[in-house]
């Protein structure tokens, strides 16, 4: 959390007016309308002056609730209790919870064809059980946000700002019942003992990285696959923050169940959100943690596995790992359908760094060697015979905790350059 | 008029809800429209363009049982205030944009 007074970006008369401004609003607290929570799954985080609590309803008790089949219009209700210990105002943001959140009247009239336009009484319903933006000095206040329907776990950041410049994040996973958990939470500390953690500096970071595998395997270790084009450096926290602002999913790795939905999501080029990838390998086990990014069908979305490292660079976890974009699907013998991926996975890289820029997560970046070109006119093969070309560089990327404009990235010279066209390699 | 050296500009912004048409030629309006007037604020926090945001007094309130009927017959209802944006072409910071505490709108 970082905290800024206002008093930086002002002159001295003006922030006088806005002192006093700030104190004739913040002195007294307001009384809300409650909304009582769906179920007694609360989750609860406070930060800073800032109580949040939670709590999803399963597609059962919002129908209960609200009388309508949200779920089915691909409407997930999120329950927020926003506590205000503290004496300034507080916003919060729906876009930090789902950027393509709807309001509380789109919600009513959001394809329920039996409701008459002027259903007012449905109108009200959604109205008075809508969240507010602000939330008093020293009140607390309750209510929905509409987001879209997660099929798995709910995961969120809940975003609430001060008056002022003061900004406090969280991140919750919500188990739903009836939808499948696919969120594990991970222990990095559990997977290596002490002795095998390496503390690297910018050298021994880029000799590390450049001797590591080049690419992912099968289980059995006997064949390569995808290349490991990225590299990221953050805390696990850290990690699902700034995915889940950039619009990327949490995935499972791939089992029965979820293959055959997979199967008939993408022939039938409907939106799965939550497909799950397959297991591939580094450092003899599957990826710790996968993320996905949907475009309009299954067939458009970028997937990457993530494997933490033995190394630590200025005490942060460094994690190496895979992304390519499905383009396709076509059926194999293996796994009966699997995803074409975009030859060009240099350029699903590329997207990946700028997605994150985008989304204010990352600190700095670079590139290392480590992957070995695979020139346009000489691809390689994944483990499922899908060509691929590439530079041979791994993407380096600093997660940042705290949301970092575009203009204050820093390029990091760790050696190496991508070329300016995808059919060369990268120079060395 | 102008702030400091920048050009102020008023507008308006209202939101669909969806494809249905009353008659034919216009789109039915989230009569919401503060709903409308908080995304647009907030798509242009999460989207690096804005060094501040403000709320002021201005259109006339109103609520959801007593609404007002703008000229092509929408009914629409607001808290009466309007977002300050001050929009920043260099990229700004989620944690650098800053809220002033003109007015809070608060709808119970």
């Amino acid at each position: 959390m970082r905290i800024r007074t206002v008093a930086i970006r002002c002159v001295a008369s003006l922030c006088l007016l806005l002192s006093l401004l700030a104190s004739a609003q913040d002195v007294s607290t307001v009384k809300y309308r409650q909304v009582p929570a769906p179920n007694d799954r609360l989750h609860e985080q406070t930060v800073g002056d800032v109580r949040v609590t939670t709590a999803v309803p399963s597609a059962k008790e919002a129908q209960e609730i609200f009388g309508v089949n949200l779920y089915k219009n691909n409407v997930q209700p999120v329950w927020l209790e926003v506590e205000n210990l503290g004496d300034k105002t507080l916003f919060l943001l729906p876009v930090g919870l789902d950027a393509a959140y709807y309001t509380s009247l789109e919600t009513a009239n959001r394809g329920f064809s039996w409701k008459a336009i002027s259903d007012q009484a449905l109108d009200r319903k959604f109205a008075e059980q809508t969240m507010g933006l602000s939330v008093a000095a020293g009140s607390t206040r309750s209510g929905y946000i509409f987001s879209r329907v997660d099929e798995g776990t709910k995961s969120f950041n809940v975003d609430v700002f001060a008056v002022g410049e003061a900004e406090y994040r969280m991140t919750f996973f919500v188990p739903v019942p009836g939808l499948r958990l696919d969120h594990y939470e991970i222990d990095v500390s559990s997977i290596y003992g002490e002795n095998e953690i390496v503390n690297v500096d910018r050298d021994g970071l880029v000799s590390a990285l450049e001797a590591m595998p080049c690419c992912v395997t099968d289980k059995k270790g006997e064949n390569t696959g995808d290349p490991l084009n990225l590299v990221l450096i953050g805390d696990i926290k850290d990690m699902h923050y700034v995915f889940l602002r950039a619009s990327w999913d949490e995935t499972e790795t791939i089992y029965g169940g979820s293959l055959m939905k997979m199967g008939v999501s993408a022939l039938a080029g409907s939106e799965y959100r939550y497909s799950p990838v397959s297991a591939l390998y580094v450092f003899g086990r599957g990826q710790d943690v996968a993320f996905q990014r949907t475009r309009s069908t299954i067939n458009e979305r970028n997937h990457l596995r993530i494997w933490v490292t033995p190394l630590r660079f200025e005490g942060k976890p460094v994690w190496i790992g895979q992304i390519s974009r499905d383009i396709g699907v076509r059926f194999t013998t293996k796994t009966i359908t699997t995803h074409k991926i975009d030859p060009d996975v240099d350029e699903t890289r590329e997207f990946l760094v700028e997605d994150l820029a985008y989304s204010q997560g990352l600190r700095k970046f670079g590139y290392v060697q480590g992957v070995g070109a695979a020139p346009f006119g000489a691809p390689r093969g994944n483990l499922t015979g899908d060509p691929y070309f590439t530079d041979g560089l791994r993407a380096v990327m600093w997660i940042s905790n705290e949301p970092v404009s575009i203009s204050e990235i820093d390029v990091v010279d760790l050696g190496s350059v991508p070329p300016d066209s995808p059919t060369q390699a990268a120079p060395q | 008029m102008t702030a400091g050296d920048d050009k102020l500009w008023v507008g308006q912004v209202a939101g669909d809800l969806s494809d249905t048409t009353k008659d034919l030629t216009d789109y039915l309006l989230d009569p919401d429209i503060d709903d409308t007037r908080s995304y647009l604020f907030q798509n242009f926090w999460y989207s690096q363009s804005l060094t501040q945001v403000a709320f002021a007094k201005g259109a006339e309130a109103t609520t959801a049982d007593n609404q007002h009927e703008s000229f092509s017959g929408a009914s629409y209802f607001t808290d009466g205030m309007r977002a300050v944006l001050w929009i920043s072409e260099d990229p700004v910071g989620l944690d650098d944009a800053i809220l002033l505490p003109w007015e809070i709108p608060v709808r119970e």
